[in-house]
């Protein structure tokens, strides 16, 4: 069979040719192309890309170090930000952790204190309402008042210790008459090695008080405890008032002296029990 | 032109070592649709060649491939659909998906049309041709 080419189609073949640009040069780099493919299928241009390779091994190298020192700055500067963030809201946790402690420390020496009194006064015949401090100046301020079924003249003690009795009331607090108050006076005895003695517990301006009205013939002495007497309506007896620091003993009075001082600071009280009903 | 060899070598090293984006076919391309020169056909044939080397492939399949876009594209820019710059995107799209795969088409047909209108800036502008003489 034989295909006869007629003018037509010759001209329009030479037309597509001639839209094609550079065809010559084309089908030339191809053909080359291909023959570097075949080439180094062969690996027969292996030395020369060795050769190569010593040449773009460095500079790809160095491109590649160079851009992963920049990425290293930039994950530098992300992460910094990441922690700056952190830090903040670490810092918010650690505060809240910190004030939540300080409430958890506090409620816990309040509850050692409650059963330290326990140890002391028994819950069974008294009737222990425990008060937080909030104010100190001639007398000690208490968080708790009528709302608490606490009435003026109550006692109010710490373990076995006596602070005070209440002479002022509102329903959420109540002031304390200490017994350094000028107008405090409470029936006491000493007790110690060498024997006991009575008297009256005076309040001073000051830290101590003043053990008064003490007979010459009755023993007392520096380091000796001072007790309530008890003849009081409101006070029990027996509860710690002080401890003797000077005996002062003068030939010609009547009775001698001693002073008084607390066995405890008022500051260092977390939490004190008024004596109710 | 030595510029541009030298632009096109760097950028060779880059798509090799930091972006795999065919930024070097991108070029080309432009530059066909820009300019059915021989100097395209050469540029695509070596670049090709520094291409298959810098990834490892067998030297000359590349060339192939660049050779064989490159003279689709200066073919097409000899039609008259070639007068509308917004062609080289859909263009660069469909040849770029062809050679390296859709994600690096979308990234390259984006960066296709900065890339075509720098490079006509900078033959209009700074490439002398002979059509230019100085009046005296």
């Amino acid at each position: 069979m034989v295909y006869i080419v007629n003018r037509e189609e010759i001209w329009y073949i030479g037309g597509v040719i001639k839209a094609i640009p550079n065809l010559k040069l084309f089908l030339l780099l191809i053909f080359l192309s291909l023959v570097i493919f075949l080439t180094d299928s062969i690996h027969l241009l292996d030395f020369f890309k060795r050769g190569a390779f010593y040449l773009t091994n460095p500079i790809s190298f160095g491109l590649y170090s160079t851009n992963q020192q920049i990425k290293r700055q930039f994950n530098f500067i992300f992460e910094a930000r990441l922690a700056a963030r952190e830090n903040k809201a670490l810092k918010e946790q650690m505060g809240d952790l910190l004030s939540e402690n300080a409430l958890l420390r506090k409620k816990l020496a309040e509850t050692e204190a409650l059963v330290a009194q326990e140890q002391y006064l028994d819950p069974k015949i008294y009737n222990l309402i425990p008060a937080r401090p909030i104010g100190l100046s001639r007398n000690l301020r208490i968080d708790k008042g009528e709302s608490s079924s606490i009435k003026i003249g109550q006692v109010v003690v710490f373990k076995d210790n006596f602070i005070g009795k209440v002479v002022e009331i509102s329903a959420q607090a109540a002031n304390i008459r200490l017994l350094s108050d000028p107008d405090s006076k409470v029936a006491a005895f000493s007790q110690g090695l060498s024997g006991k003695a009575r008297g009256v517990l005076v309040g001073q301006f000051g830290t101590d008080f003043l053990f008064d009205k003490i007979l010459h013939e009755e023993q007392v002495k520096a380091g000796d405890l001072v007790y309530s007497e008890g003849t009081e309506s409101y006070l029990p007896r027996g509860l710690i008032l002080g401890r003797v620091k000077e005996v002062m003993e003068r030939e010609n009075e009547i009775f001698k002296q001693a002073k008084v001082e607390p066995v405890f600071s008022l500051r260092d009280l977390e939490l004190i029990f008024v004596i109710g009903e | 032109m030595k510029t541009l060899i030298i632009i096109l070598i760097i950028v060779s090293f880059l798509q090799t070592t930091i972006w795999p984006l065919d930024l070097v076919l991108v070029i080309l391309i432009s530059r066909a649709y820009l300019k059915a020169q021989k100097s395209n056909l050469f540029l695509a044939f070596f670049l090709g060649l520094l291409i298959s080397h810098l990834t490892l492939l067998p030297l000359g399949v590349k060339s192939s491939v660049y050779l064989a876009l490159v003279q689709i594209i200066q073919t097409l820019s000899k039609s008259r659909l070639s007068g509308h710059p917004l062609l080289i995107v859909p263009l660069t799209f469909i040849l770029i998906l062809a050679d390296s795969g859709l994600s690096l088409a979308v990234w390259a047909s984006i960066v296709s049309l900065p890339i075509f209108y720098s490079l006509k800036m900078w033959e209009e502008r700074f490439i002398p041709t002979k059509e230019i003489k100085l009046r005296i």
